[in-house]
Protein backbone atom coordinates (compact mmCIF):
# COMPACT_ATOMS: atom_id res chain seq x y z
CA UNK A 1 0.00 0.00 0.00
CA UNK A 2 2.77 2.37 1.20
CA UNK A 3 4.74 1.78 -1.96
CA UNK A 4 1.57 2.33 -4.34
CA UNK A 5 1.51 5.70 -2.39
CA UNK A 6 5.07 6.73 -3.55
CA UNK A 7 4.46 5.21 -6.81
CA UNK A 8 2.03 7.51 -7.04
CA UNK A 9 3.39 10.52 -5.65
CA UNK A 10 6.14 9.88 -8.01
CA UNK A 11 4.26 9.96 -11.00
CA UNK A 12 2.13 12.93 -9.90
CA UNK A 13 5.53 14.74 -9.41
CA UNK A 14 7.01 13.23 -12.91
CA UNK A 15 3.63 15.15 -14.10
CA UNK A 16 4.13 18.29 -12.75
CA UNK A 17 7.40 18.61 -14.01
CA UNK A 18 6.38 18.04 -17.74
CA UNK A 19 3.58 20.24 -17.56
CA UNK A 20 5.53 23.07 -16.40
CA UNK A 21 8.74 22.32 -18.23
CA UNK A 22 6.73 22.63 -21.36
CA UNK A 23 4.67 25.57 -20.28
CA UNK A 24 7.89 27.34 -19.71
CA UNK A 25 9.47 26.23 -22.78
CA UNK A 26 6.30 27.61 -25.21
CA UNK A 27 6.28 30.54 -23.55
CA UNK A 28 10.06 30.88 -23.99
CA UNK A 29 9.26 30.39 -27.53
CA UNK A 30 6.53 33.08 -27.43
CA UNK A 31 8.61 35.42 -26.02
CA UNK A 32 12.13 34.97 -28.04
CA UNK A 33 9.80 35.56 -30.89
CA UNK A 34 8.54 38.51 -29.75
CA UNK A 35 12.01 39.46 -28.74
CA UNK A 36 13.15 38.97 -32.04
CA UNK A 37 10.57 41.44 -33.44
CA UNK A 38 11.68 44.01 -30.92
CA UNK A 39 15.24 43.65 -32.02
CA UNK A 40 14.69 43.84 -35.67
CA UNK A 41 12.53 46.72 -35.69
CA UNK A 42 15.47 48.56 -33.56
CA UNK A 43 17.44 47.79 -36.07
CA UNK A 44 15.23 49.18 -38.82
CA UNK A 45 15.39 52.15 -36.27
CA UNK A 46 18.98 52.58 -37.11
CA UNK A 47 19.25 51.50 -40.48
CA UNK A 48 16.35 54.60 -41.07
CA UNK A 49 18.36 56.72 -39.05
CA UNK A 50 21.68 56.46 -41.05
CA UNK A 51 19.76 56.37 -44.24
CA UNK A 52 18.50 60.31 -43.00
CA UNK A 53 22.14 61.41 -41.53
CA UNK A 54 23.06 60.01 -45.43
CA UNK A 55 20.60 62.31 -47.00
CA UNK A 56 21.69 65.28 -45.29
CA UNK A 57 25.35 64.42 -46.08
CA UNK A 58 24.12 64.54 -49.74
CA UNK A 59 22.17 67.38 -49.37
CA UNK A 60 24.82 69.65 -47.78
CA UNK A 61 27.56 68.03 -50.41
CA UNK A 62 25.07 69.61 -53.06
CA UNK A 63 24.70 72.87 -51.39
CA UNK A 64 28.48 72.96 -51.52
CA UNK A 65 28.91 71.94 -54.93
CA UNK A 66 26.77 74.29 -55.77
CA UNK A 67 28.40 77.51 -54.30
CA UNK A 68 31.81 75.91 -55.21
CA UNK A 69 30.03 76.03 -59.00
CA UNK A 70 29.40 79.37 -58.42
CA UNK A 71 32.61 80.57 -57.13
CA UNK A 72 34.06 79.19 -59.74
CA UNK A 73 32.44 80.99 -62.28
CA UNK A 74 32.84 84.10 -60.59
CA UNK A 75 36.69 83.63 -60.59
CA UNK A 76 36.29 82.81 -64.69
CA UNK A 77 34.42 86.27 -64.84
CA UNK A 78 36.72 88.35 -62.73
CA UNK A 79 39.54 86.71 -65.00
CA UNK A 80 38.05 87.62 -67.95
CA UNK A 81 37.21 90.91 -67.07
CA UNK A 82 40.64 91.78 -66.37
CA UNK A 83 42.72 89.80 -69.06
CA UNK A 84 40.59 90.15 -71.75
CA UNK A 85 37.78 92.70 -71.96
CA UNK A 86 39.73 95.13 -69.38
CA UNK A 87 42.55 94.85 -71.85
CA UNK A 88 40.08 95.26 -74.83
CA UNK A 89 38.20 98.54 -73.75
CA UNK A 90 41.72 99.96 -72.75
CA UNK A 91 43.14 99.10 -75.80
CA UNK A 92 39.78 101.11 -77.53
CA UNK A 93 40.23 103.56 -74.50
CA UNK A 94 43.62 104.52 -75.96
CA UNK A 95 42.95 104.24 -79.46
CA UNK A 96 40.41 106.56 -79.44
CA UNK A 97 42.75 109.22 -77.33
CA UNK A 98 45.35 109.30 -80.10
CA UNK A 99 43.11 110.27 -82.71
CA UNK A 100 43.69 113.26 -84.44
CA UNK A 101 40.95 114.99 -86.16
CA UNK A 102 43.51 117.03 -88.52
CA UNK A 103 44.44 113.70 -89.78
CA UNK A 104 41.33 112.05 -91.65
CA UNK A 105 42.52 108.90 -93.12
CA UNK A 106 44.30 108.25 -89.99
CA UNK A 107 41.47 108.99 -87.59
CA UNK A 108 39.05 107.11 -89.64
CA UNK A 109 41.88 103.86 -89.52
CA UNK A 110 41.78 104.58 -85.94
CA UNK A 111 37.79 105.04 -85.70
CA UNK A 112 37.75 101.58 -87.34
CA UNK A 113 39.97 100.45 -85.28
CA UNK A 114 38.05 101.36 -81.93
CA UNK A 115 35.15 99.98 -83.77
CA UNK A 116 36.25 96.74 -83.88
CA UNK A 117 37.91 96.40 -80.57
CA UNK A 118 34.02 97.51 -79.25
CA UNK A 119 32.67 94.68 -81.14
CA UNK A 120 34.97 92.00 -79.69
CA UNK A 121 34.29 93.40 -76.34
CA UNK A 122 30.61 93.10 -77.03
CA UNK A 123 31.38 89.55 -77.74
CA UNK A 124 33.32 88.87 -74.92
CA UNK A 125 30.59 90.26 -72.57
CA UNK A 126 28.29 88.25 -74.45
CA UNK A 127 30.00 85.30 -73.60
CA UNK A 128 30.17 86.16 -69.57
CA UNK A 129 26.20 86.87 -69.79
CA UNK A 130 26.28 83.30 -70.77
CA UNK A 131 28.89 82.34 -68.06
CA UNK A 132 27.11 84.30 -65.28
CA UNK A 133 23.83 81.84 -65.28
CA UNK A 134 25.87 79.90 -63.53
CA UNK A 135 24.09 77.04 -62.42
CA UNK A 136 21.47 76.96 -65.46
CA UNK A 137 24.72 75.47 -67.64
CA UNK A 138 23.60 72.14 -65.54
CA UNK A 139 19.96 72.48 -66.61
CA UNK A 140 21.10 72.20 -70.34
CA UNK A 141 22.18 68.95 -69.19
CA UNK A 142 25.98 67.73 -68.36
CA UNK A 143 27.01 67.07 -71.87
CA UNK A 144 26.84 70.49 -72.71
CA UNK A 145 27.58 72.43 -69.22
CA UNK A 146 31.40 70.24 -70.21
CA UNK A 147 31.38 71.20 -73.50
CA UNK A 148 30.92 75.13 -72.45
CA UNK A 149 33.70 75.07 -70.01
CA UNK A 150 35.70 73.24 -72.37
CA UNK A 151 34.91 76.12 -75.12
CA UNK A 152 35.99 78.77 -72.53
CA UNK A 153 39.40 77.11 -71.89
CA UNK A 154 40.16 76.68 -75.63
CA UNK A 155 40.38 80.34 -75.95
CA UNK A 156 43.58 80.66 -73.72
CA UNK A 157 44.78 78.82 -76.64
CA UNK A 158 47.20 76.86 -74.36
CA UNK A 159 45.33 73.48 -74.81
CA UNK A 160 44.34 71.06 -77.74
CA UNK A 161 41.47 69.87 -75.60
CA UNK A 162 39.22 66.71 -77.57
CA UNK A 163 35.93 66.33 -76.58
CA UNK A 164 34.09 62.65 -77.23
CA UNK A 165 30.16 62.83 -76.10
CA UNK A 166 28.41 59.29 -76.45
CA UNK A 167 25.26 59.27 -78.50
CA UNK A 168 23.33 57.21 -76.23
CA UNK A 169 23.48 59.06 -73.20
CA UNK A 170 19.65 59.13 -71.77
CA UNK A 171 18.00 62.30 -72.18
CA UNK A 172 16.27 62.61 -69.08
CA UNK A 173 19.32 62.80 -66.86
CA UNK A 174 19.67 63.18 -63.09
CA UNK A 175 20.21 67.07 -61.59
CA UNK A 176 22.20 66.05 -58.91
CA UNK A 177 24.53 63.74 -60.10
CA UNK A 178 25.10 66.34 -63.09
CA UNK A 179 25.81 69.32 -60.64
CA UNK A 180 28.01 66.90 -58.96
CA UNK A 181 30.17 65.48 -62.10
CA UNK A 182 30.53 68.67 -63.43
CA UNK A 183 32.04 69.92 -60.36
CA UNK A 184 34.68 66.98 -60.59
CA UNK A 185 35.24 68.22 -64.33
CA UNK A 186 36.28 72.07 -63.12
CA UNK A 187 37.88 70.09 -60.32
CA UNK A 188 40.01 68.30 -62.75
CA UNK A 189 40.28 70.80 -65.16
CA UNK A 190 41.78 73.21 -62.69
CA UNK A 191 44.30 70.57 -61.50
CA UNK A 192 45.65 70.26 -65.13
CA UNK A 193 45.97 74.14 -65.49
CA UNK A 194 47.89 74.68 -62.34
CA UNK A 195 50.15 71.29 -61.96
CA UNK A 196 49.96 69.17 -64.96
CA UNK A 197 51.78 71.39 -67.19
CA UNK A 198 49.58 69.79 -69.92
CA UNK A 199 49.09 70.37 -73.62
CA UNK A 200 46.35 68.17 -74.35
CA UNK A 201 43.15 67.26 -72.84
CA UNK A 202 40.99 64.71 -73.65
CA UNK A 203 37.33 64.31 -72.03
CA UNK A 204 35.14 61.33 -72.92
CA UNK A 205 31.61 61.09 -71.84
CA UNK A 206 30.42 57.37 -72.48
CA UNK A 207 27.24 55.88 -71.44
CA UNK A 208 26.39 51.87 -71.75
CA UNK A 209 23.84 49.42 -69.49
CA UNK A 210 22.85 51.98 -67.31
CA UNK A 211 26.83 53.12 -66.45
CA UNK A 212 27.87 56.89 -67.27
CA UNK A 213 31.87 56.64 -67.33
CA UNK A 214 33.34 60.20 -67.50
CA UNK A 215 36.92 59.73 -68.35
CA UNK A 216 39.73 62.95 -68.11
CA UNK A 217 43.60 62.71 -69.90
CA UNK A 218 46.29 64.80 -70.12
CA UNK A 219 49.85 64.35 -71.49
CA UNK A 220 51.22 66.52 -68.07
CA UNK A 221 53.93 65.38 -65.61
CA UNK A 222 51.98 63.11 -64.15
CA UNK A 223 52.73 61.91 -60.75
CA UNK A 224 52.99 58.66 -58.43
CA UNK A 225 49.44 57.91 -57.25
CA UNK A 226 50.37 55.51 -54.30
CA UNK A 227 53.76 57.16 -53.64
CA UNK A 228 52.20 61.04 -53.59
CA UNK A 229 53.78 62.73 -50.15
CA UNK A 230 51.00 64.00 -47.68
CA UNK A 231 51.93 67.47 -48.57
CA UNK A 232 51.10 67.30 -51.99
CA UNK A 233 48.38 65.10 -51.74
CA UNK A 234 45.40 68.18 -51.99
CA UNK A 235 42.24 68.11 -50.96
CA UNK A 236 41.25 67.83 -55.46
CA UNK A 237 42.28 64.13 -55.68
CA UNK A 238 40.20 63.51 -52.16
CA UNK A 239 37.49 65.47 -53.28
CA UNK A 240 36.89 63.65 -57.12
CA UNK A 241 36.95 60.35 -54.84
CA UNK A 242 34.51 61.09 -51.95
CA UNK A 243 32.33 63.36 -54.66
CA UNK A 244 32.22 60.62 -56.71
CA UNK A 245 31.07 58.20 -54.07
CA UNK A 246 28.60 60.68 -52.76
CA UNK A 247 26.80 60.25 -56.16
CA UNK A 248 27.45 55.89 -55.45
CA UNK A 249 29.91 56.18 -58.29
CA UNK A 250 33.81 55.24 -58.12
CA UNK A 251 37.08 57.16 -59.20
CA UNK A 252 39.86 55.67 -60.76
CA UNK A 253 42.90 57.49 -60.96
CA UNK A 254 45.85 56.02 -63.08
CA UNK A 255 49.18 58.40 -63.31
CA UNK A 256 52.77 57.83 -63.52
CA UNK A 257 55.27 60.38 -63.73
CA UNK A 258 55.97 61.59 -66.67
CA UNK A 259 53.05 59.68 -68.21
CA UNK A 260 50.14 61.98 -68.12
CA UNK A 261 46.95 61.42 -66.19
CA UNK A 262 43.46 59.40 -66.58
CA UNK A 263 40.35 59.94 -64.09
CA UNK A 264 37.66 58.00 -64.98
CA UNK A 265 34.28 57.89 -62.52
CA UNK A 266 31.85 56.07 -63.21
CA UNK A 267 27.86 55.85 -61.78
CA UNK A 268 24.88 54.32 -62.00
CA UNK A 269 23.10 56.47 -64.46
CA UNK A 270 20.65 58.03 -64.30
CA UNK B 1 -4.48 31.62 -1.41
CA UNK B 2 -3.71 29.21 -4.59
CA UNK B 3 -8.07 29.17 -5.03
CA UNK B 4 -8.03 33.02 -5.10
CA UNK B 5 -9.26 33.84 -8.78
CA UNK B 6 -6.37 35.79 -9.60
CA UNK B 7 -7.93 35.39 -13.08
CA UNK B 8 -10.87 37.16 -12.59
CA UNK B 9 -9.41 40.00 -10.55
CA UNK B 10 -6.62 40.67 -13.85
CA UNK B 11 -9.92 40.66 -16.05
CA UNK B 12 -11.59 42.87 -14.22
CA UNK B 13 -8.76 45.38 -13.29
CA UNK B 14 -8.14 45.39 -17.39
CA UNK B 15 -11.66 45.88 -17.93
CA UNK B 16 -12.05 48.73 -15.62
CA UNK B 17 -8.67 50.01 -17.35
CA UNK B 18 -10.54 49.60 -20.73
CA UNK B 19 -13.40 51.63 -19.34
CA UNK B 20 -11.35 54.46 -18.36
CA UNK B 21 -8.60 54.95 -20.95
CA UNK B 22 -9.92 53.24 -23.83
CA UNK B 23 -13.59 55.18 -23.77
CA UNK B 24 -13.12 58.03 -25.89
CA UNK B 25 -11.68 56.47 -29.11
CA UNK B 26 -13.48 56.82 -32.19
CA UNK B 27 -11.79 54.24 -33.99
CA UNK B 28 -12.33 49.55 -33.43
CA UNK B 29 -10.17 49.80 -30.89
CA UNK B 30 -13.04 50.91 -29.00
CA UNK B 31 -15.05 48.08 -28.90
CA UNK B 32 -12.40 46.07 -26.97
CA UNK B 33 -14.28 47.63 -23.92
CA UNK B 34 -17.49 45.68 -24.91
CA UNK B 35 -15.36 42.56 -25.44
CA UNK B 36 -14.20 42.97 -22.31
CA UNK B 37 -17.06 43.73 -20.50
CA UNK B 38 -18.83 40.30 -21.69
CA UNK B 39 -15.07 38.85 -20.67
CA UNK B 40 -16.07 39.45 -16.70
CA UNK B 41 -19.56 38.81 -17.19
CA UNK B 42 -19.44 35.12 -18.23
CA UNK B 43 -15.93 34.35 -16.47
CA UNK B 44 -18.02 35.87 -13.19
CA UNK B 45 -20.31 33.47 -13.52
CA UNK B 46 -18.46 30.32 -14.99
CA UNK B 47 -16.49 31.04 -11.27
CA UNK B 48 -20.05 31.39 -9.41
CA UNK B 49 -21.39 28.44 -10.96
CA UNK B 50 -18.03 25.93 -10.16
CA UNK B 51 -16.99 27.98 -7.00
CA UNK B 52 -20.46 28.58 -5.29
CA UNK B 53 -22.81 26.35 -6.63
CA UNK B 54 -20.89 23.26 -7.37
CA UNK B 55 -22.13 22.94 -11.19
CA UNK B 56 -20.81 22.65 -14.41
CA UNK B 57 -20.22 25.99 -16.13
CA UNK B 58 -18.10 24.05 -18.99
CA UNK B 59 -21.59 25.08 -21.26
CA UNK B 60 -20.98 29.09 -20.83
CA UNK B 61 -17.45 28.25 -21.94
CA UNK B 62 -18.26 26.78 -25.18
CA UNK B 63 -20.58 29.43 -26.05
CA UNK B 64 -17.43 31.84 -24.58
CA UNK B 65 -15.22 30.47 -27.14
CA UNK B 66 -17.89 31.27 -29.89
CA UNK B 67 -17.36 35.27 -28.92
CA UNK B 68 -14.10 35.13 -28.41
CA UNK B 69 -13.10 33.75 -31.97
CA UNK B 70 -15.33 35.97 -33.81
CA UNK B 71 -14.56 39.09 -31.91
CA UNK B 72 -11.00 37.78 -32.09
CA UNK B 73 -10.82 36.85 -35.93
CA UNK B 74 -12.67 40.68 -36.54
CA UNK B 75 -9.85 42.59 -34.44
CA UNK B 76 -6.85 40.71 -36.51
CA UNK B 77 -8.66 41.74 -39.26
CA UNK B 78 -8.20 44.97 -38.56
CA UNK B 79 -4.93 44.84 -37.28
CA UNK B 80 -3.53 42.98 -40.13
CA UNK B 81 -2.85 44.41 -43.60
CA UNK B 82 -1.95 42.07 -45.72
CA UNK B 83 -2.50 41.34 -49.40
CA UNK B 84 -4.05 37.37 -49.19
CA UNK B 85 -5.75 38.18 -45.58
CA UNK B 86 -9.21 37.10 -47.12
CA UNK B 87 -8.96 34.11 -48.11
CA UNK B 88 -6.63 32.64 -44.93
CA UNK B 89 -9.93 34.42 -42.86
CA UNK B 90 -12.57 32.62 -44.88
CA UNK B 91 -9.93 29.60 -44.10
CA UNK B 92 -9.78 30.10 -40.24
CA UNK B 93 -13.54 30.73 -40.28
CA UNK B 94 -14.57 27.04 -41.69
CA UNK B 95 -11.66 25.48 -39.94
CA UNK B 96 -12.93 26.62 -36.44
CA UNK B 97 -17.22 26.54 -37.12
CA UNK B 98 -17.05 23.17 -38.51
CA UNK B 99 -14.69 21.83 -35.34
CA UNK B 100 -17.26 23.42 -33.13
CA UNK B 101 -20.46 21.92 -34.78
CA UNK B 102 -18.25 18.54 -34.98
CA UNK B 103 -18.44 18.53 -31.25
CA UNK B 104 -21.48 20.01 -30.70
CA UNK B 105 -22.53 16.66 -32.64
CA UNK B 106 -20.71 14.69 -30.75
CA UNK B 107 -21.10 15.42 -27.45
CA UNK B 108 -24.90 15.94 -28.43
CA UNK B 109 -25.00 18.94 -26.58
CA UNK B 110 -23.11 21.94 -24.48
CA UNK B 111 -22.60 20.64 -21.50
CA UNK B 112 -19.19 19.52 -22.64
CA UNK B 113 -16.31 21.91 -23.18
CA UNK B 114 -15.16 21.65 -26.60
CA UNK B 115 -11.68 21.32 -25.78
CA UNK B 116 -10.78 20.42 -29.83
CA UNK B 117 -12.12 23.77 -31.14
CA UNK B 118 -10.78 25.39 -28.05
CA UNK B 119 -7.11 24.46 -29.48
CA UNK B 120 -7.97 25.04 -33.10
CA UNK B 121 -8.82 28.63 -32.02
CA UNK B 122 -5.78 29.05 -30.19
CA UNK B 123 -3.49 27.60 -33.44
CA UNK B 124 -5.39 30.78 -35.46
CA UNK B 125 -4.61 33.62 -32.84
CA UNK B 126 -1.27 32.22 -32.77
CA UNK B 127 -0.97 31.92 -36.68
CA UNK B 128 -2.48 35.09 -37.24
CA UNK B 129 0.16 36.71 -33.88
CA UNK B 130 2.72 35.27 -36.30
CA UNK B 131 1.03 37.13 -40.02
CA UNK B 132 1.10 40.31 -37.65
CA UNK B 133 4.76 40.28 -36.67
CA UNK B 134 5.90 38.94 -40.11
CA UNK B 135 3.53 42.03 -41.78
CA UNK B 136 5.45 43.97 -39.03
CA UNK B 137 9.30 42.63 -40.90
CA UNK B 138 7.88 43.60 -44.94
CA UNK B 139 6.29 47.16 -43.41
CA UNK B 140 9.77 49.97 -44.63
CA UNK B 141 8.52 52.51 -41.76
CA UNK B 142 9.21 52.30 -38.26
CA UNK B 143 7.07 52.05 -35.27
CA UNK B 144 7.92 52.23 -32.12
CA UNK B 145 6.81 48.87 -30.71
CA UNK B 146 7.01 49.87 -26.98
CA UNK B 147 4.09 52.39 -27.70
CA UNK B 148 2.20 50.54 -29.86
CA UNK B 149 -0.99 49.79 -28.25
CA UNK B 150 -1.49 46.51 -31.23
CA UNK B 151 1.73 45.29 -30.78
CA UNK B 152 1.06 44.75 -26.73
CA UNK B 153 -2.70 43.20 -27.67
CA UNK B 154 -0.79 40.92 -30.15
CA UNK B 155 1.65 40.18 -28.07
CA UNK B 156 -0.26 39.19 -24.95
CA UNK B 157 -2.72 37.19 -26.76
CA UNK B 158 0.56 35.83 -28.50
CA UNK B 159 2.35 34.24 -25.07
CA UNK B 160 -1.05 33.29 -23.84
CA UNK B 161 -2.33 31.10 -26.26
CA UNK B 162 1.21 29.92 -27.23
CA UNK B 163 1.69 28.43 -23.73
CA UNK B 164 -1.99 27.23 -23.41
CA UNK B 165 -2.15 25.25 -26.60
CA UNK B 166 -0.03 22.55 -24.45
CA UNK B 167 -2.77 22.76 -21.35
CA UNK B 168 -5.36 22.68 -24.15
CA UNK B 169 -3.66 19.45 -26.02
CA UNK B 170 -3.74 17.58 -22.69
CA UNK B 171 -7.26 19.20 -21.15
CA UNK B 172 -8.96 16.37 -20.21
CA UNK B 173 -5.71 14.78 -18.27
CA UNK B 174 -4.14 18.07 -16.90
CA UNK B 175 -7.98 18.76 -15.32
CA UNK B 176 -7.19 15.75 -13.02
CA UNK B 177 -3.45 16.37 -12.20
CA UNK B 178 -4.31 18.35 -8.78
CA UNK B 179 -2.32 20.08 -6.56
CA UNK B 180 -4.39 19.77 -3.65
CA UNK B 181 -8.23 18.69 -3.31
CA UNK B 182 -9.83 21.43 -5.15
CA UNK B 183 -7.25 22.93 -7.39
CA UNK B 184 -5.33 21.47 -10.59
CA UNK B 185 -2.39 22.67 -12.36
CA UNK B 186 -3.70 23.40 -15.37
CA UNK B 187 -5.35 26.32 -13.21
CA UNK B 188 -2.55 27.77 -11.79
CA UNK B 189 -0.86 28.13 -15.07
CA UNK B 190 -3.98 29.40 -16.29
CA UNK B 191 -4.36 32.52 -13.89
CA UNK B 192 -0.87 32.97 -14.27
CA UNK B 193 -0.71 33.29 -18.45
CA UNK B 194 -4.20 35.82 -17.94
CA UNK B 195 -2.55 38.02 -15.81
CA UNK B 196 0.51 37.90 -18.09
CA UNK B 197 -2.37 38.42 -20.78
CA UNK B 198 -4.28 41.23 -19.45
CA UNK B 199 -0.76 42.86 -18.11
CA UNK B 200 0.09 43.23 -21.56
CA UNK B 201 -3.67 44.61 -22.68
CA UNK B 202 -3.65 47.25 -19.64
CA UNK B 203 -0.15 48.59 -21.21
CA UNK B 204 -1.76 48.87 -24.82
CA UNK B 205 -4.79 50.94 -23.46
CA UNK B 206 -2.18 53.49 -21.98
CA UNK B 207 -0.69 53.53 -24.92
CA UNK B 208 -3.47 54.22 -27.08
CA UNK B 209 -5.02 56.83 -23.84
CA UNK B 210 -1.11 58.41 -24.34
CA UNK B 211 -2.01 58.27 -28.35
CA UNK B 212 -4.74 59.96 -28.36
CA UNK B 213 -3.60 62.85 -25.76
CA UNK B 214 -0.82 63.89 -28.49
CA UNK B 215 -3.44 63.64 -31.14
CA UNK B 216 -5.98 65.77 -29.11
CA UNK B 217 -5.63 69.55 -30.70
CA UNK B 218 -4.25 72.39 -28.14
Amino acid sequence: MLDKIIHMHEDKTEIYTAVITTSVIFMMVASGLIFLVIVYNNRKKKHIEEKIQLNLIFEAEIAKTQLEVQEQTMQTIGADLHDNIGQLLSLTSLTLNSIELADIAKAKQKIDASIDLTLRSIKEMRLLGKLLQGDQLIVLGLAEAIRYEISWLERSGKFVISYLQDDELPAAGNPDKDLILFRIVQEVLNNIIKHAGATQIGIKLGYAEGILQLSINDNGVGFDVDNLPVEQRGMGLQNIQKRAAIIGGEAAIISNPGAGTNITISIQYP
Amino acid sequence: MLTFPFYLLAEWVCFIAAVLLVSNLNNYLHTIRYYLCFVVIVESICYYLAWIERVNNQWLYNIFILVEFSYGIWLYYNFISFKYFKPIIIFFCILFFSTYIFELVSYGGISTFFNRADTIESVIIIGLCMLYYYTLFQQEEYINLSEDPIFWIVSGSFIFYTTSIGLDTFFKKLVEVRINHSISLRYIIMNLLNIILYSCWIKSFICMRIKQKSIRPL
